[in-house]
């Protein structure tokens, strides 16, 4: 371990170590704060003295002497998930830094004017809140590897009771995902991946900070303009489905950078395909835009400061856009701009930036950027034709960071399908099971309540 | 120009066999704990349903309706919404269904054990299709999570 103390809160040039720093507290989620053994107290060591010119300079370093003496009171957790969540801040502030650097290219971003505003909660509220808090508490003494079916179990009722909340969605999604994730993956001795345990540790901070306060976007902007879609991007999940769209909202005043993304919860019952169709069917008109290199026109969309835009009111239309132009022509003059993520959800894996690449730079399934080589990756492939560079020369990427940097490719057309995961869409049209649970559900839940 | 077809990072979805079963009748059967376990539809209406069990941990099987009421059906052998269960359980499962089929024969009636952790679990299932009538609330954390992908190379 270097004797150099690396600052956190302000990362400049120690981009790498706080990554390394991310990884290593992993472990202690996964093996427990109950047996901290000295290689793990050293890297909590190495977190506490990284805050020495931040608001947080005094809370961290008292909350992680007291972890380390085995005080587990919610504070002191606090203190760590606030130290873990700037950190993630700063990585996620300091690759764009980088990405300037080394594209040789000026970022711009939309900044919204806004404070993250906290809403009071109700005593009910705050007693669930204040449940969760405390499992997840438990869950990080006792470590992810000491999680078993029965401590889930104990906890599937509040589990439910956040999940039919509407107002704590994102919790409830988190919540169920990690606690099935940790279960089944843990089980399955071929996933015994450390990049998932990192991710675990995120999730469970990120749950911890959403059972703090109820944090609200204060000014979400209303936009209005035309939609340029230029890449779809499916995940699956063991119980849900994401597909994201990425796009450009332009009108007179500004082009920015968007996502929309669309979900749905699963269930082993139905075939995947059911909902795969499901979702598709629900958004025929943004897979025609994309497909088609529709414009949609968008009235009274909700941008959101992640720069998920929620449409409410849009329409499909005949006029067609060149998708290089949209992201060449402004470079110049007109920006494109790239949302400000709110300080709380800034984590590395949310960094994008659409490029576009020369295909002399592709060799190899890597893109040469300077003297780096960058690999291209793909996650899941929507289309069933292959992506195809937009014009002879170029191709539009997004440039990612996930445990190191990659480009995935963003365009489709060419494409005259998407494909997700249908094969066939014969079995799908009827959508049997589907529907017969579906009216069922309806009668015995109402039945049960 | 990139050779996506033959990269062994991507792949497509392989689906999950179609389960052509009969959904109506057996909306819900699993094998679970060393049980093949479900619920059967009364056919009179979509309320009432049966819970039935085929438990190889005590070798025998029950069926009751959803309100703990015994089946009417059964006498001493396996009712017709047992029967439907293990022809469904088949056709989820071929091989294990093809496993535990000779072993049915040795096990008895236990018209007095009740499972109504099945029905729950049945429920359970079915309150997710109704959380996807919420309304959307963007949730970038979905994808945090690990995906887990059959790669068809
Ligand atoms: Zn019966």
């Amino acid at each position: 371990m270097s004797d150099k103390n690396v600052n956190f809160y302000d990362l400049t040039g120690d981009l790498d170590k706080a990554i390394k720093l991310t990884q290593d507290l992993s472990f202690l989620f996964y093996n427990g704060f109950s047996k901290l053994i000295q290689k793990e107290k050293d890297v909590l060591n190495q977190l506490a003295k990284g805050f020495v010119n931040s608001p947080l300079r005094e809370i961290v370093p008292q909350g992680i002497d007291k972890l380390q003496k085995s005080d587990f009171h919610k504070d002191n957790f606090t203190a760590l998930v606030l130290a873990i969540t700037s950190i993630h801040g700063s990585i996620h502030d300091a690759l764009y830094a980088k990405a300037e650097e080394v594209l040789e290219k000026k970022i711009t971003f939309l900044t919204q004017e806004s404070d993250t505003t906290f809403e009071e909660h109700t005593e009910e509220m705050s007693t669930l809140l204040s449940n969760i808090q405390n499992w997840l508490i438990d869950i990080a003494i006792g470590g992810f590897s000491d999680l078993n079916k029965e401590s889930i179990q104990s906890f599937e009722t509040v589990l439910q009771t956040v999940e039919d909340n509407k107002k704590l969605k994102r919790l409830g999604v988190i919540l169920r995902g990690l606690s099935n994730e940790i279960i089944l993956v843990r089980s399955d001795t071929k996933e015994k991946e450390h990049s998932i345990q990192v991710r675990w540790m995120d999730l469970w901070c990120k749950a911890y900070l959403l059972t703090l306060k109820k944090q609200i976007p204060s000014k979400v902007r209303e936009v209005n303009g035309n939609l340029k879609l230029l890449g779809l991007q499916p995940y699956v999940h063991r119980n849900f489905l994401t597909i994201v769209f990425n796009g450009i909202l332009e009108n007179k005043k500004e082009k920015i950078y968007v996502e929309i993304e669309k979900s749905k919860f699963i269930i082993d019952l139905v075939p995947i395909e059911e909902f795969w169709f499901q979702l598709k069917q629900e958004n025929q008109n943004l897979i025609d835009g994309l497909l088609k290199s529709n414009i949609i026109k968008v009235s009274n969309g909700v941008l959101q400061q992640n720069g998920n835009l929620v449409l409410t009111d849009y329409k499909l239309t005949t006029e067609t856009f060149d998708i290089l132009d949209v992201v060449q022509k402004s470079a110049d003059k007109n920006p494109l701009l790239i949302s400000k993520i709110q300080a709380i959800d800034r984590h590395p894996i949310h960094f994008k930036l659409p490029c576009i690449i020369k295909l002399e730079d592709i060799k190899n399934q890597t893109v040469k950027v300077g003297d780096k080589e960058i690999p291209i990756r793909f996650e899941l492939q929507p289309t069933k034709r292959v992506q195809r560079p937009v014009t002879k020369n170029n191709m539009l990427m997004e440039l990612r960071f996930d445990n190191g940097w990659f480009f995935k490719p963003l365009t489709s057309i060419g494409a005259s399908n998407v494909f997700l995961g249908l094969i066939s869409e014969k079995i799908s049209t009827e959508n049997p099971i589907y529907s017969i649970l579906k009216e069922r559900s309806s009668k015995i839940l109402r039945d049960k309540k | 120009m990139i050779d996506i077809k033959n990269s062994g990072s991507i792949g497509i979805l392989d689906p999950p066999p179609l389960r052509n079963r009969g959904i109506k009748k057996v909306p819900f059967v699993e094998f679970y704990n060393n049980r093949i376990q479900g619920v059967v539809s009364s056919g009179s209406s979509l309320e009432r349903v049966y819970v039935c069990v085929l438990d190889f941990n005590t070798n025998t099987f029950t069926c009751h309706t959803n309100n703990n009421r015994p089946c009417g059906g059964l006498r001493g052998s396996m009712c017709s919404h047992l029967n439907s269960l293990l022809s469904n359980a088949k056709t989820v499962d071929a091989i294990r269904g093809l496993d535990v089929i000779n072993k049915t024969y040795s096990l008895v009636q236990d018209g007095s054990a009740r499972y109504s952790e099945v029905f729950t679990r049945f429920q359970e299932k079915l309150r997710f299709l109704e959380l996807n009538d919420m309304q959307d609330e963007s949730i970038p954390e979905s994808r945090w999570f690990y995906t887990k992908l059959e790669v068809k190379k």
